[in-house]
């Protein structure tokens, strides 16, 4: 978490963790706030705050009542951010090298969600987050 | 360029915003602001080279206190009226989401929203204070 605080520090993002029951996440310009249920392990904190952070540093935020593709094309361009801070293609390829190729294996080495490491992978590989979620 | 003016010309881009949201002519702001009418309509009509007229700082300044913004948010350089993160309406309070573009937002959740932009709001005005 120390390089996501850091990176906060220097956007002067805050960020808050309290009981935010029906939203569970949420950001707006220069604030983040987690509820604790969102933060139960260490990798879904590094991801969700990751991600609200990226809504934050690209400052893509919308109205309550804008299109579902506006929402959508926010929460692309969060994702994206927390991907590329998270996750470098460099640091991938070195971990592919070194065997993790599953992406169980892979979410566990960058301590990152499945989804998180699901969606990298997905960005990574197509250059697009339109993912395809496996049948489970 | 962050005001869309003619260049080298400092522009109150958003004084006809200002006004309207008043309901008044530009007449009737030029009374208020106690400008000559001729200079008020040279001031909105910023992206005019024939027209457009540089106010000086001290008329910057008498204006951004009269409609109560800052002058960044006057001359575009700034979105935020206060000039920090205070919405008023709910048109102005942008946020997003955990996985927003698929969550239904609920006025109990909007409520939820509302607050923690209340509470921002109270954390930036005490910044400013300290």
């Amino acid at each position: 978490m120390t390089e996501l605080f850091e990176i906060a520090e220097q956007k002067n993002i805050e960020i808050f963790v309290g009981n935010i029951p029906l939203t569970g996440a949420m950001s707006v310009p220069g604030y983040i706030a987690l509820d604790y249920r969102m933060v139960g392990t260490h990798s879904e904190e590094r991801s969700n705050t990751a991600h609200e952070m990226g809504h934050c540093v690209k400052n893509a935020f919308y109205e309550k009542d804008a299109p579902r593709y506006e929402k959508q094309r926010c929460e692309n361009k969060a994702d994206k951010w927390a991907i590329e801070t998270l996750i470098k293609q460099s640091d991938l390829d070195d971990a592919v090298k070194l065997g993790y190729t599953d992406v169980w294996e892979l979410s566990d080495y960058f301590c990152v969600t499945y989804e998180f490491m699901y969606k990298a992978l997905w960005w990574y590989k197509y250059g697009n987050l339109a993912v395809e979620w496996p049948q489970t | 360029m962050y005001n869309n003016g003619v260049k080298g010309v400092i522009a109150i881009i958003r004084l006809k915003e200002l006004r309207e949201e008043k309901g008044w002519s530009m007449k009737k702001a030029a009374q208020e602001l106690d400008i000559p009418y001729t200079t008020y309509i040279s001031y909105e009509k910023f992206d005019n080279k024939d027209v457009c007229r540089e106010p000086n700082s001290e008329t910057l300044i008498r204006i951004a206190d009269f409609y109560g913004v800052t002058v960044d948010y006057l001359i575009g350089k700034s979105d935020y009226k206060k000039g920090y993160y205070q919405p008023s309406t709910d048109e102005e309070l942008k946020f997003a989401l955990f996985d927003g573009a698929n969550v239904e937002i609920t006025d109990e959740m909007y409520d939820e929203v509302k607050r923690f932009a209340a509470f921002v709001a109270m954390r930036e005005q005490d910044k400013r204070k300290e």
